[in-house]
């Protein structure tokens, strides 16, 4: 059995990716389609003969219109997240001790944030709007392996060993990852809704879906695992998530297609409020997914099933277990 | 696993089918109710229904639909069939809607923030041509704009197409332009309250007003202008700077060439506006960005022909064509001194 091992720095670099994936990446990836702005910039890497790192965002608007400041700073941040990816890779391959699978995760997930950076460019270059779809799903698989990483490298996970027995281990696993599943199927739906106009029914069926399997796990975590702490952390932090995911949902229907897509009298208006509610459903959605995925994690790695006599080391209300 | 998690596990599998059968069942479009749009938009709010129905109806017997375009019965210069133009149109569905939109209005949601601001079709023209002013593009404008893209703008090129598949979307714009200009000329002269035209003359007047177009466009294929060799160093290179001035180029373009002459920019505002109702910056000849193209040939076409749409004048009646070279080294020399 190997030394418990913790680097505080890698978890942190594996969290800096994460905000920045999110935050900073994907939300602007999400304001870019839904203000319309994806082919601002035609060229890559550059942006029109200007510099990726040019900073002066009120020239660049000037010169070329608002929106491109959107997809400008969304190359920015995808810039920084490869760079911390980097660093990432640096950190996992020059540490003494690192676990080989870390090693693998990180380069794993630069392999991710390339490939993304090239179905980006790929995008503008030849004005796919297909392959925005692709690119829109490939950035929620990044999400996924950034959080591998967060759990893996967490203190918790480094430096406690133990490991809870339940009987309803499997269960929390195999709905945890049908949730991942029906969220990624749900996304293709919205991608192809946000890039290529296709039909409202097929998101609307598919969130409402993945919705069901999301309450199922909350209700897993709540009746099976109420003293584990960290799934009833993450299992209160998907609740109300997707009661916010729900609300957001409802709100971006009602300005785009809704009751409310009329009223608006003012274009202005109008727009910031569909690409708002739309951005901010995206994001929140996103957060839903890392958190589910942090789920299934514990679940997969913090779990054991129950022996066949009924002997547990602890039982799911949290004491510790000897693995 | 429990029966209970897989009689679940089935609903959840049904319902994510269906789900994903409606998501693509339909289609994947950008495409909106194309054809009542145009006529919403031919109808306008001061013209008289009958008319505008009229013209909607006349516009579609000869074009066709946005969907299902219509080479016109008098042909269009240099497209080959309608089998290239559907072909053209399915090329134009995916690579330019989103910005120019899918009559070629450029009203979609990226126009409006991006600038310069896409090119709309539906006034006929495009401004960086080869022909002199008041005369349609040429097959090779269209064609070399769709290759090149307009250079430090959000046009794109697309230099990896198959040449064929270019063609079909130069043949599809040039429809664009063509139903555009027709359709233009049509609503002026309803605006102008014309008592020739009539619901039952609507089919006459649009395949009237539509040879007036295509006659153009032949007429400017026949007989492209030529650039003329440079030839050696001019004496007229003395004078350049000296035309820039007589021909107020200085007006628009500053006489530092920075593109903030006092008749363009003033108050912190650029003045001028082109045809389309956008902004009309002139071009500053320092930072050395061409948007119709850098090289020599094409700034001498500029500087000869104008910029179409623009205030931007043609000078082919008023320059000799030593003059206009010497103008062309003249407005390069503003950037290579940046350079320098």
């Amino acid at each position: 059995m190997t030394e418990p091992h913790y680097f505080p720095w890698i978890h942190r670099l594996a969290w800096a990716s994460l905000v920045v994936s999110v935050l900073l990446t994907i939300g602007l990836g999400g304001a870019v389609t839904s203000a319309e702005v994806g082919m601002a910039y035609p060229t890559w890497p550059d942006m029109n003969g200007a510099s990726l790192f040019n900073f002066f965002y009120g020239e660049l608007a000037d010169e070329f219109g608002a929106g491109a400041n959107l997809e400008h700073t969304h190359r920015q941040a995808g810039t920084l997240i490869g760079l911390l990816c980097i660093g990432m890779v640096l950190a996992t391959l020059f540490t003494k001790g690192v676990p080989a699978a870390w090693k693998k995760l990180s380069i794993g997930i630069l392999l991710l944030v390339i490939v993304q950076g090239l179905l980006g460019a790929f995008r503008v270059t030849e004005n796919a709007q297909a392959t925005g779809i692709i690119h829109a799903v490939g950035a929620q698989l990044v999400v996924v392996a950034i959080v591998a990483m967060i759990q893996h490298s967490s203190k918790p996970w480094c430096l406690d060993r133990a490991m809870v027995r339940s009987a309803e281990a499997a269960r929390l696993r195999l709905w945890s990852l049908v949730a991942i599943v029906a969220l990624f199927l749900n996304l293709v739906a919205a991608a192809s809704l946000r890039h290529k106009e296709a039909a409202f029914g097929g998101h609307f069926v598919l969130a409402l879906t993945a919705s069901a399997v999301l309450l199922g796990v909350v209700w897993l975590v709540a009746r099976h695992f109420p003293k584990h702490p960290a799934l009833w952390r993450q299992a209160r932090w998907l609740a109300n998530l997707l009661g916010m995911q729900l609300g957001l949902g409802l709100g971006t229907w009602a300005f785009i297609w809704g009751p409310m897509a009329g009223r608006l009298e003012s274009e202005k208006a109008r727009f910031l409020s569909q690409a708002g509610f739309a951005t901010a459903h995206l994001l929140v959605g996103v957060c839903v997914l890392a958190v589910v995925t942090a789920i299934y994690l514990e679940a997969k790695h913090r779990l054991l099933p129950e022996t066949a006599g009924g002997a547990s080391a602890t039982d799911a209300s949290g004491g510790s277990a000897a693995a | 696993m429990k029966p209970i998690d897989r009689l679940l596990l089935l609903v959840v599998a049904a319902a994510s089918a269906a789900g994903l059968i409606l998501t693509f069942a339909g289609g994947v479009t950008s495409e909106h109710d194309v054809l009542a749009e145009a006529a919403a938009d031919a109808a306008g709010p001061g013209f008289d229904p009958a008319l505008a129905e009229a013209l909607a109806t006349a516009m579609e017997a000869e074009f066709g639909g946005y969907r299902e375009p219509k080479l016109p019965a008098a042909g269009m210069p240099g497209v080959a069939d309608e089998e290239e133009l559907r072909a053209g149109r399915s090329g134009y569905a995916v690579k330019c809607t989103q910005c120019h939109g899918v009559t070629g209005a450029a009203d979609t949601g990226t126009a409006r923030l991006l600038r310069p601001r896409p090119r709309s079709f539906r006034l006929g023209k495009i401004k960086f041509t080869s022909t002199p002013a008041g005369q349609p593009p040429l097959r090779e404008d269209l064609e070399r704009l769709i290759r090149d893209g307009v250079p430090t703008t959000s046009m794109a090129g697309f230099p990896t197409l198959p040449e064929s598949a270019r063609r079909q979307l130069a043949s599809y714009v040039q429809y664009l332009l063509m139903r555009g200009a027709t359709e233009g000329a049509l609503l002026r002269r309803l605006e102008a309250d014309d008592p020739a035209l009539t619901p039952e003359g609507m089919a006459a007047a649009v395949a009237a007003e539509y040879e007036a177009v295509r006659a153009a466009w032949a007429g400017a294929a026949a007989a492209p202008p030529p650039v003329p060799e440079t030839g050696p160093e001019h004496e007229a290179n003395d004078r350049a700077a000296e035309l820039f001035a007589a021909r107020a180029c200085d007006t628009c373009h500053g006489a530092d060439g920075g593109g903030e002459g006092p008749v363009a920019f003033g108050g912190g505002e650029w003045l001028l506006r082109d045809e389309w109702g956008d902004e009309a910056r002139p071009r500053s000849f320092a930072d050395g960005k061409w948007f119709g193209g850098g090289e020599p040939e094409d700034l001498y076409r500029r500087i000869a022909h104008g910029v179409k749409g623009t205030p931007m004048p043609g000078n082919a009646e008023h320059l000799s064509p030593e003059e206009i070279w010497a103008l062309v080294r003249y407005v390069r020399s503003f950037a290579e001194e940046e350079d320098r």
